[in-house]
């Protein structure tokens, strides 16, 4: 266990990380949180037979929380966002509300089930399969999804198989190049704006977990140092989750879907000046007048 | 403490997915939406899903319609209805939010809600839709006379 800790340990060092970008991360991340909070309170008006929980903690429930109890969590959420916000009690909370750095590995388990499950069957084309049903029977037929249910061109349903497959299980092995792990990030949030606009899911908060890997200070301005009283510091965290949770409660659901929705083109922008900006860097120092 | 508990998130992926694939996807875990198993085929050109249909009094509703406070979850409301076909045990608080939901979306006081479940077949070549085999249908009593 010891010598896994370390070898963790000495990856994480190998990055050009800085504290402000961490700090800037903290910012984003928690903003990301405070704009998209997730309505949970009504699920406690579903029927009892609805509750069928995962294996995990929540067996230990014998039904849903009540509603006030799903209320207080989102109010609590709101709360430790306001908190990190404000860089108060950033280790357990951020303990609390995420264990970001396990992307690649979460991907590994969805493109393994993908890989078991036929997706690369030459037979079948399993993109296509999930886009069709989700189009018709969870209704997702915005953005590009009318345009794409008559696309009928059968080697590129597989081809989508394949990269997807191959994206999601070949993230891992990038893990051991910081440079390679960024630009397969980058590539992913292509990826994750081809799912918005093709079968309209918005995998926004994956891209709060890809932010840990940017360096946000060598594009947004120095961190500032805003030095107030710790007891201000709580007041002004907990004035800011409140009043972000009785915004959403105003705002509706729609909300935040559609922060979810900007967070996902907003990635991709990101993601792509990235890899034009890497490409551009690799044209000029592979030009003969750099050589 | 912390880089402990990532270790062994990272030590312990193989038998989450193990445990995943023989019991179910735990939570919490590391996993990603799967989207495992496809339901098209090349070899009949079409591809194959399971539809929940709901009318009120032979008048047809959407799921959002049960659900108005939150339109985006309200393909949930399809594991209210168990494919099994037994009788729904909807509780008298559901029943009621159910009531008033459908009185607003109808106009009119509701009567009997029902529910089917049926495959239903898309043609890749065609873009038409084909009903398959009805695989469950039961009844919902939304009128006010229940208890």
């Amino acid at each position: 266990m010891t010598a896994t800790i370390s070898r963790i340990d000495a990856w994480c060092r190998q990055g050009d990380l800085r504290l402000e970008d961490i700090a800037w991360l903290r910012v984003i991340y928690s903003a990301g949180l405070l704009l998209t909070l997730q309505p949970v309170a009504a699920l406690s008006s579903r029927p009892v037979d609805q509750f069928d929980p995962p294996p995990g903690p929540i067996m230990l429930l014998s039904a849903l929380p009540s509603h006030a109890m799903l209320e207080g969590l989102e109010i609590i959420t709101a709360l430790l966002a306001g908190l990190l916000l404000f860089g108060l009690h950033t280790r357990t909370v951020s303990i609390l509300l995420a264990l970001a750095l396990m992307i690649a590995l979460s991907f590994v388990t969805a493109g393994w089930a993908k890989f078991r499950s036929g997706w690369l069957d030459l037979d079948t084309h399993a993109v296509q399969g999930h886009f069709i049903r989700g189009f018709f029977v969870q209704s997702r037929d915005g953005w590009l999804a009318p345009e794409v249910i008559d696309l009928h061109l059968g080697r590129l349903w597989e081809v989508a198989d394949w990269l997807t497959v191959g994206l999601e299980l070949g993230l891992v092995l990038t893990v051991v190049s910081w440079r390679w792990f960024r630009l397969a990030l980058a590539v992913t949030t292509l990826f994750h704006l081809g799912i918005l606009l093709v079968i309209n899911i918005a995998f926004s908060w994956n891209l709060l977990g890809y932010a840990a890997f940017y360096r946000w200070a060598s594009v947004l301005p120095p961190a500032f140092d805003l030095r107030i009283r710790r007891s201000l510091g709580y007041v002004l965290a907990a004035a800011l989750g409140a009043g972000m949770y009785a915004f959403h409660e105003w705002a509706g659901p729609s909300f935040q879907h559609d922060v979810r929705t900007c967070m996902v083109f907003l990635g991709a922008a990101l993601g792509a000046t990235y890899l034009a900006v890497q490409l551009g860097r690799a044209v000029t120092a592979g030009s003969p007048a750099e050589r | 403490v912390l880089p402990a508990v990532l270790a062994v998130l990272v030590v312990s992926l193989p038998a989450q997915v193990k445990f995943a694939s023989l019991v179910a996807e735990p939570y919490p875990g590391l996993f990603q939406p799967a989207f495992n198993g496809t339901s098209q085929r090349n070899s009949d050109r079409t591809v194959k899903f399971t539809t929940v249909e709901l009318t009120v009094d032979g008048r047809r509703i959407e799921p959002s319609d049960l659900i108005l406070e939150d339109d985006d979850r309200a393909e949930v409301l399809t594991t209210a209805f168990p494919l099994d076909g037994d009788e729904a045990q909807v509780d008298d608080a559901t029943l009621r939010s159910m009531r008033s939901a459908v009185l607003r979306r109808l106009g009119t006081d509701p009567g009997e809600l029902s529910v089917r479940w049926e495959h239903r077949r898309f043609h890749l070549d065609t873009g038409k839709i084909t009903r398959g085999k009805t695989l469950a249908t039961y009844r919902v009593d939304l009128s006010g006379d229940n208890p």
